[in-house]
């Protein structure tokens, strides 16, 4: 009956959508693992996100493909009790066309209106789906925010290194630097120091730059102090004052001139 | 189309039908509605049924009941030692007309549609395989002529377990024949008061309507073998006929494909009385006490260890 075969049609395509929601939950899962076990690698951003990616969707296609090869009407029944034999002999007996098979189909047709779909999913499985990703999202979450990261640990592969941040050149040969200059970081401070980047500098120190040549010094300027022609520089921080403060200060400088005049 | 939807509709109607039906031989008969479903699914079947209890259940009240809601003509045999074939099928007779004699066939009373073998097991084997034909083939031949029998037509046919001197037990052909063995239970003590109640008054016999034609039968004995069954199913019930000839512990000789058929349709007819359009598990099981208990012969460790068939095949149900 042709009837019954687009019921059972239908059967199946809600059996599809039920095994592709079940599929996907688990997809779900499987991504979120792998994306917190590689987060463990010192590994790119780039590929953090692509392994766990090709990884789950070979899971997809792979699950996807087996559960619809297990699909069995065995399955709707054992979801549907209630429906059970009458589907079994519906399925069996499709190609009677007696009066009998019509009065099935319509029973049939009535029932298949309250059985829900949804009695196909597992609920309790969902919510176990739904728990454990959960956690593993605020597992992810807690590592990053606390940054506590495992970035010491290497690829086991050589060959892998170039999934590594800086790949070859931050690890130049017998130079373990410690210090690594990443561009997309912001940088503090002169712009042509981090332009350089990893590569050495030499820099020298002149102690005599920093001596004072007396000779060179010239005698102060008089200058005579008018209303309103105060020097700019010149200025007090109100929070600073101490009269004890400044009192100390001077005898330092009455003291440091003495030494002077007597060099 | 139009037709057909009227048809599903009456099948809808079908489980509240049978439900009156039942209703009505309740009348008359208490507290049997086990055994009232199993004569009815032996009919549904167009076939036959062995009735089996202590005398004085109410077998015969039963059966004439079943007829009468039924619209069917009903007969009855009382079988006796010294019962022939002829008192069954019937004889020729001569009858004069208008001066001129001639044989004419008296019809027995196996031409009816619902004929009660009272204790089959007292007439003797030759006049028990006189109702064979009648039960197999739905016809009788008397000499050289062959006469069908009018449809519907089953043989009910009782007998007692006890008293069992000067009977001769149904050969295990003939048992075959018969698509169920239904055994009649004392009623329980409230059912009993009821029976009291009923069958003590001034009108001792309640009246029964007829509630389904006779063509209205024919088209359920129809209805019931267009009953859908799964496969699965189907394999489940030819299972337990088959482990009948298997299990050699318990039992000696095991059930026919003529068992696997009954049990079959048995099913199918369990499941048109209760409204259903389809063959469930449970109706296999159900039926397969009254269609196997017949058919199966224990040996001796069996009977040693006090084991009824029903007990065995309840044994074969578990595996």
């Amino acid at each position: 009956m042709d009837r019954i075969k687009s019921l059972f049609n239908e059967v199946k395509l809600e059996m599809i959508k039920v095994a592709f929601i079940n599929t996907f939950l688990d997809t779900v899962m499987m991504f979120l693992l792998a994306y917190f076990v590689t987060s463990f690698f010192n590994i790119k951003l780039l590929y953090t996100i692509l392994i766990p990616g090709f990884l789950t969707l070979v899971f997809f296609i792979i699950s996807f493909s087996l559960t619809l090869n297990k699909m069995r009407l065995k399955q709707m029944e054992d979801a549907n009790p209630q429906v059970k034999e009458m589907l079994r002999t519906a399925h069996d007996n499709m190609s009677q066309d007696n009066i009998m098979m019509a009065a099935l189909f319509e029973e049939l047709k009535k029932k298949m209106k309250t059985v829900s779909t949804g009695n196909l999913l597992e609920s309790k499985r969902i919510i176990v789906r739904i728990i454990s990703a959960v956690v593993i999202v605020f597992l992810i979450v807690f590592v990053s925010a606390f940054s506590i990261n495992l970035r010491k640990i290497d690829l086991p592969f050589d060959k892998l290194r170039f999934m590594i941040p800086g790949g070859k050149e931050a690890y130049p040969e017998g130079n373990i630097t410690d210090l690594v200059f990443n561009e997309t970081e912001v940088m503090y401070g002169e712009a042509s120091i981090a332009k350089l980047g990893n590569d050495q500098i030499s820099l020298n120190m002149n102690p005599s730059m920093s001596e004072i040549d007396f000779n060179q010094v010239s005698e102060t300027e008089k200058d005579e102090l008018r209303e309103g022609s105060v020097p700019q520089e010149i200025g007090v921080n109100p929070d600073a004052f101490s009269s004890q403060e400044v009192l100390d200060e001077a005898e330092q400088a009455a003291n440091y001139t003495q030494r002077i005049k007597n060099i | 189309m139009v037709k057909n939807i009227e048809n599903v509709r009456n099948i809808e109607k079908l489980k509240e039908t049978f439900s009156n039906v039942v209703k009505e031989i309740s009348k008359v008969v208490v507290g049997q509605d086990e055994v009232i479903e199993q004569v009815l699914i032996a009919i549904l079947c167009d076939s036959n049924a062995l009735l089996e209890s202590y005398p004085g259940l109410g077998k015969t009240t039963m059966v004439k009941t079943i007829a009468n809601v039924l619209d069917l003509h009903f007969s009855r045999i009382q079988s006796t030692p010294d019962l022939m074939p002829s008192d069954i099928i019937g004889t020729y007779v001569i009858e004069e007309e208008k001066g001129k004699k001639e044989f004419r066939f008296q019809k027995g009373p196996v031409f009816a549609n619902v004929v009660l073998a009272d204790e089959i097991n007292r007439a003797t084997p030759k006049t028990q395989s006189a109702l064979l034909e009648a039960m197999q083939e739905k016809q009788v031949t008397v000499g050289n002529q062959t006469l069908a029998l009018e449809a519907p037509f089953f043989v009910l046919a009782t007998q007692n377990p006890i008293d069992m001197e000067g009977t001769y037990p149904l050969p295990e052909a003939q048992v075959d024949r018969f698509l169920l063995k239904i055994l009649v239970t004392y009623p329980k003590f409230d059912d009993e008061m009821e029976i009291i109640n009923r069958f003590t008054k001034e009108e001792a016999v309640p009246k029964v309507r007829t509630l389904l034609s006779r063509d209205s039968l024919i088209l359920l004995q129809q209805l019931t073998r267009q009953v859908p069954i799964a496969d699965d199913i189907k394999k489940r019930a030819l299972e337990i006929v088959t482990k009948t000839r298997t299990t050699k512990d318990l039992i000696e000789y095991g059930a026919s494909p003529r068992a696997s058929i009954g049990l079959i349709l048995a099913a199918k007819a369990k499941a048109l009385l209760n409204g259903r359009k389809y063959v469930s598990a449970k109706d296999i099981e159900d039926m397969a006490y009254p269609v196997l208990r017949h058919r199966i012969i224990l040996n001796f460790k069996a009977e040693r260890e006090g084991k009824t068939a029903d007990d065995v095949i309840r044994e074969l149900l578990k595996e």
